[in-house]
């Protein structure tokens, strides 16, 4: 290692909580949008997110430490396949909380712009509702009560058969 | 709590989920039975799921062998029908690719179900009718999915019938037993226009009538009945140069062309 993770470049972000958080840099360029502000040379030494709670931001900011030290897949054609499984095993560990945190975490990774997070959290939702019946898929994303379809249009939507075979 | 994702990333939620699992998200609230017929979604998904999806188009023409192509949507697979016998006509299509045959040259005279996109054919069971009839409708409905399961409707007169008779036959084939039942006969008042194809929502099968009128026939009970055209049209047929009907977000839809040339599209809702 050339570089020491002492003498790299520290950016601070603070959630809307008022906690700050110190990461390198090279984490914090996970994100496209922080990326794109410091390019730009408009962030401060102070990177407000004012809709981020703490416990959100540092649940990104571990997955972002942990894919900014994994060799990308593009830098270098024969990354070892442990470093691919490690990752894969990871973002499965990152993926077991609870369902608000995950659409917390969705939406912050939304608003910071980091692609393969907003990708993960989409797949863990879309994975949890998995062949389960409309009553339950409802529990699971916690509905809203009132917005219910009528028990007439709801027959009808049980008739919509979108697909045929396996 | 679910309500506070925006219908960006909702939409990207359900990019991600089977054919199977969106029809659940359909019946689970307004929002989302709304939102799966978005057609930022249904492109999305299409794209991610390489679901192919297009037109059949069948050119029909006084020799036996009709021209059926396949027109691919935006960004779709396209779907080589070669594997087609060549004298097939396609009588039906469901939306979820499944289409009906029947072929002149082979006796006796029989359906057959397809699969385009995995080239499977089956032969149904033989027709119980034939000969002296004319068919003049014939649907395919998807009512099972768990397990496939589909009836076909065949709607038909008898060629003595003189041109103007609105009284027509039905044979239906279940695809679990697996046989034709006998035909019921329906007393319609006025004439299908079978012209068009027909649109298929909810399990049920609509066709526009000669009075402007709806013919509907639900798949599961098997009950036909019918549906009275929007107030306007009824008032002033004669503002509407043509009418379609066409399916919008998952319901029945007509569409009129007025006399100045714009359309509108009436939508079919319950309550």
């Amino acid at each position: 290692m050339s570089t020491s993770s002492s003498s790299s470049k520290k950016i601070v972000l603070k959630s809307a909580d008022n906690e700050t958080f110190e990461i390198d840099e090279i984490v914090a360029l996970e994100s496209q949008a922080i990326k794109n502000m410091i390019e730009d040379e408009c962030a401060d030494n102070v990177i407000p997110l004012g809709n981020i709670d703490s416990k959100t931001l540092s649940k990104i900011i571990e997955y972002c430490k942990k894919h900014a030290e994994s060799p990308k897949k593009d830098d270098n054609a024969d990354i070892d396949e442990k470093a691919v499984e490690d990752l894969k095993s990871f973002d499965a560990e990152f993926a077991k909380v609870d369902m608000p945190l995950i659409q917390d975490i969705l939406m912050a990774a939304n608003f910071l712009n980091i692609d393969n997070l907003i990708g993960l959290m989409c797949r863990t939702i879309a994975d949890r509702i998995k062949g389960k019946t409309p009553e339950e898929i409802r529990k699971i994303l916690n509905i809203n009560k009132n917005d219910l379809l009528s028990p007439e249009q709801e027959a009808k939507a049980r008739e919509e058969n979108s697909w045929a075979f396996d | 709590m679910d309500s506070k994702l925006p219908n960006d990333l909702k939409i990207e939620i359900l990019s991600r989920t089977s054919l199977k699992d969106l029809d659940s998200m359909r019946c689970t609230s307004k929002a989302y039975n709304a939102l799966t017929y978005d057609s930022h979604l249904v492109q999305k998904h299409k794209q991610r799921n390489n679901i192919i999806s297009g037109v059949l188009i069948q050119h029909v023409s006084d020799s036996d062998s009709p021209i059926k192509e396949f027109v691919p949507s935006h960004k779709s697979d396209s779907l080589d029908l070669g594997f087609l016998p060549k004298d097939a006509t396609i009588l039906s299509s469901s939306d979820q690719g499944i289409i009906v045959f029947s072929r002149e040259k082979i006796f006796p005279y029989r359906y057959y179900v397809c699969k385009p996109t995995t080239k499977q054919n089956l032969q149904l069971p033989q027709l119980m009718n034939y000969g002296h009839i004319q068919t003049k409708l014939v649907a395919i409905v998807v009512i099972g999915s768990k397990r496939l399961q589909y009836k076909i409707a065949r709607f038909f007169q008898y060629k003595n019938m003189s041109f103007n008779a609105t009284t027509y036959y039905c044979d239906i084939f279940d695809s679990r037993p697996f046989i034709w039942t006998k035909h019921k006969v329906l007393n319609l008042s006025s004439r299908m226009l079978s012209s068009d194809p027909l649109i298929t929502s909810g399990g049920s099968v609509y066709c526009l009538m000669s009075n402007s009128d709806i013919f509907k026939f639900d798949a599961y009970s098997e009950k036909w009945s019918k549906l009275s055209s929007p107030y306007p049209m009824y008032n002033t047929s004669r503002a509407y140069t043509s009418k379609k009907l066409l399916k919008y977000e998952g319901k029945l839809g007509l569409a009129c062309k007025k006399t100045t040339g714009f359309w509108e599209i009436w939508i079919h809702t319950i309550d």
